[in-house]
């Protein structure tokens, strides 16, 4: 701890220089005891502009963490130096806000539904959910908080369940829409006057369920359990995804969601911030469409 | 303090934890023991006896790397910044950070049998402790007892030449690591023969000879490891392999782990080989001395210094396997080196050299820079500093002539004296303060006669640097990190990113489990043995 006799109040204007290193640490609470540190040695941190600059910014050595402040007032380069030890920035980290999976039931059916998303019109600002149930394309909007039956399409039976799905809705993020997926076949959707569709020769790429949160710079991945449809599956927030994608251990737990049945399909809205799971309840036996999101909790 | 249990509950729930895989994603492949690695070095000889290592050189860099197959030290620092217990279960220091305490593990046992003690840790760390700092034991405990403050005691003890040894007869060196240099084995389960090892006592005694140099060592696994037995059967390490060999004996199978020149590392990385590359860990640059009167003039070094291209030293003649330095220690180490610019400026270094005597490093009186380190980059880099001088109008002499000694070499009485050495640096402590110290030693750059007592220790070390940056005594020139390149087989490399290989970690993917054969050294044989390695400081970074 460094102690400082203050000849002078000097004022400074501190700049905070964020940092990958320094994310999720640097928070008011740290920064006000620098601010508390810095005064001792007779500076006062003012919002005047026409004061000198303060940078500070965290680094990291092999065992150490830095918070450094330099200022170049008068020419001469001066650093001031608070030294913590490494570990306490992984424990800061590990107490910050960690994302957590939550589920909010959106809409169920005793049909079969395969697919499911969520799209928010940007012209008009309204929400909607479209859903793929036993060839049809149907499209429900949200009012007043609810959802209710807007219209449907036919579209080209989609067959048997399956995870990989026959059909199902994911939204482009290179053509801004949303778009459909039959027998591996990317399909665009026009849906301002009648559904309609015409099908592309390209085959779609592997898809990856990602989902970003607020507390977090990366984007995260949901993944599902290797359940048959028989089984109660889990859906998980991943590091990675494919064959990369490891739950760690502190993953495994806040990170999850138990579902009432498997999960058949998974489709990310548009803003990345929440997903659509398609669900078979299995004490039920109903379709139900969940929205996932990930959010920061303690 | 973590035990040894609770680590390898850790472990164990990391391996539990790992099977909460997902779909489609493929369950992680557990460790296999067995198998030897093949390693191609390009030194032709090494040291494993820290006693003998001079601090700072390049040379020095090869032999922590194999010494920590065959030794240990006290602390460990793992790639998350905590210190985890060694041959040290405890530790504690007063309140002024000047007395020191060690809980010497028990149940160790040194490579010969003999167990570890205390005094054995004494023994070994005497004579490689600053003579600021005392050395004592008591029953199973270690004090250092320091005149000054030392809080980074355990950065310097977790890094460099601070490994634990017991001398052993014949003038032998013991270690308590997870290999043990010996014989290679050879299908059969005969011996190689006594040449596989240059150090005939490591054959006989299998403990460490103090010096070993020839075209192999073989390191064994240490069955009787305290912290448990390494995945591989064997390390083969082949000295004096050149570096472009290497690296064809790393395509076509030959070699599993190959050290790389800068230049190649693009070459391997097209060639779809895997590359690993440290922080910077050596530091090339300038030093002064007043062999020439030249040399002293302040204002020419400063000249020298704006005139000198760093970025195209780093990007192209190190193919940017480098990075411009403009501190003495790098970012990752010292944590303030981003507050030092690079100041490159050959229009103001033309008008500093037009106010200087014309013939000053000129004429018939040309600064001569000597090439300290051996190799073709030290001269490649002296070259360049002479033609970015020659830009400002300084003429510069390069004089090749290898040294071994960092600091403190001498030219032979028929060089004429040379007032501009180009130096090369390796880093070795992980503290910053003793590694800054060590390089003022070895260059014989003044200390600060004022010490700053209010300061935290960062900001003395970012005070010490400045003056000596700021009188140019020194100029540092580039940062380069070391690589090296990977068979595919190899699994679980996770190295420190200040260059440590934790080989003990490693294991080989081999092709087909075969029956269990310990005397088998080819790479065919997977073992299946009982007892699991516990979590490896470092690990996971």
């Amino acid at each position: 701890m460094k102690v400082c006799v203050a000849a002078h109040r000097q004022p400074v204007k501190v700049a905070w220089q964020e940092s990958r290193q320094s994310l999720g640490y640097l928070s008011e609470a740290r920064k006000r005891v620098f601010l508390d540190q810095i005064s001792a040695c007779g500076m006062a941190a003012v919002e005047n502009s026409d004061a000198p600059i303060l940078t500070v910014t965290l680094q990291v050595t092999p065992s150490k963490a830095l918070l450094i402040a330099s200022s170049t007032d008068a020419g001469s380069p001066q650093i001031y130096v608070i030294e913590v030890p490494r570990i306490s920035l992984v424990v800061a980290r590990e107490t910050a806000p960690a994302p957590q999976l939550r589920r909010e039931l959106l809409w169920q059916q005793e049909k079969p539904i395969q697919s499911a998303i969520e799209w928010q019109d940007p012209a008009t600002q309204d929400r909607f959910l479209f859903l793929l149930s036993e060839g049809l394309f149907m499209r429900v909007r949200s009012e007043n908080s609810a959802w209710k039956w807007l219209d449907s399409a036919e579209f080209l039976p989609g067959g048997r369940h399956t995870r990989d799905g026959e059909g199902s809705l994911f939204y482009s993020h290179s053509k801004e829409r949303v778009e459909l997926v039959l027998r591996k076949k990317v399909c665009d959707l026009d849906l301002n006057s009648h559904f309609s569709y015409t099908c592309t020769a390209s085959e779609v790429a592997d898809r990856t369920a990602e989902l970003s949160s607020t507390c977090e710079e990366s984007p995260r991945y949901l993944a599902t359990g290797k359940g048959d449809f028989t089984q109660p599956d889990r859906i998980t927030l991943a590091s990675a995804a494919g064959a990369e994608a490891v739950v760690s251990p502190d993953e495994s737990y806040g990170s999850s969601l138990d579902m009432p049945g498997p999960v058949l399909d998974i489709s990310v809205a548009e803003n990345s911030k929440a997903a659509a799971a398609v669900v078979k309840n299995l004490s039920t036996g109903i379709y139900e469409v969940y929205r996932i999101t990930a959010v920061c909790g303690n | 303090m973590r035990s040894i249990e609770s680590r390898l509950f850790a472990a164990i729930s990391l391996l539990s934890a790992a099977t909460l895989l997902t779909s489609p994603l493929p369950a992680a492949t557990h460790p296999r023991y067995g198998g030897t690695l093949r390693v191609e070095l390009h030194v032709p000889s090494v040291s494993l006896d820290p006693r003998e290592w001079q601090v700072g050189s390049l040379q020095s860099a090869v032999n922590e790397k194999l010494a920590e197959l065959v030794f240990e030290r006290l602390v460990a620092l793992d790639n998350y910044g905590r210190f985890q217990p060694a041959l040290a279960t405890d530790w504690s220091h007063d309140g002024s950070n000047k007395r020191w305490r060690f809980v010497i593990r028990v149940g160790v046992k040194f490579s010969d049998g003999s167990p570890l003690n205390a005094e054995d840790v004494v023994a070994a760390l005497q004579p490689l402790l600053p003579a600021t700092e005392q050395i004592s034991a008591s029953g199973g405990v270690v004090v250092i007892q320091s005149s000054t403050p030392v809080p980074d005691l355990l950065e310097q003890l977790a890094s460099g030449r601070y490994f634990i040894y017991r001398l052993a007869s014949g003038g032998a060196l013991a270690g308590t690591g997870p290999f043990v240099l010996g014989e290679a084995p050879v299908a059969g389960g005969k011996s190689e023969g006594k040449n596989s090892v240059a150090s005939p006592r490591a054959e006989t005694s299998g403990s460490t000879g103090p010096q070993s140099s020839g075209s192999h060592l073989f390191f064994r696994s240490n069955d009787e490891a305290w912290s448990g037995r390494p995945f591989l059967n064997g390390i083969d390490v082949t000295l004096g392999v050149p570096l472009v060999r290497a690296m064809f004996d790393l395509q076509l199978g030959k070699a599993d782990l190959i050290d790389l020149s800068p230049e190649l590392v693009p070459r391997a990385r097209q060639a779809n080989l895997r590359v690993w590359s440290s922080e910077p860990v050596t530091l090339y640059g300038l030093r002064f001395d007043g062999a020439q009167a030249a040399a002293s003039d302040v204002r020419l070094r400063e000249v020298l210094s704006l005139s000198l291209d760093r970025g195209t030293m780093a990007n192209v003649l190190l193919q940017k396997q480098a990075e411009p330095a403009a501190a003495l220690l790098p970012q990752w180490l010292s944590g303030y080196a981003f507050l030092f610019g690079v100041d490159t400026n050959l229009e103001r270094a033309k008008e500093l050299r037009r106010g200087l005597p014309a013939n000053e490093a000129a004429g018939s009186q040309p600064l001569r820079l000597r090439v300290d380190p051996a190799g073709d980059l030290a001269k490649l880099l002296a070259e360049r500093v002479a033609l970015n001088a020659r830009q400002a109008a300084i003429l510069v002499q390069v004089i090749s002539r290898p040294v071994m000694r960092p600091g403190g070499a001498s030219p032979a009485p028929s060089d004429p004296p040379s007032g501009v050495h180009l130096f090369a640096w390796h880093y070795s402590s992980l503290s910053p303060r003793s590694e800054l110290n060590s390089l003022f030693a070895a260059y014989n750059l003044t200390e600060p006669s004022e010490v700053n007592v209010t300061g935290t220790d960062h900001e003395q070390l970012y005070a010490r640097e400045r003056r000596v940056l700021e009188d140019r005594r020194v100029l540092p020139l580039i940062v380069q990190a070391e690589s090296v390149g990977l068979g595919a087989n190899v699994r679980d490399w996770m190295p420190a990113r200040w260059g440590e290989w934790h080989l003990a970690d490693v294991w080989l993917e081999l092709p087909e489990p075969v029956a269990a054969d310990s005397s088998n050294t080819g790479n065919s044989a997977i073992q299946a043995l009982p007892q699991p390695r516990p979590v490896a400081p470092g690990a996971k970074p």
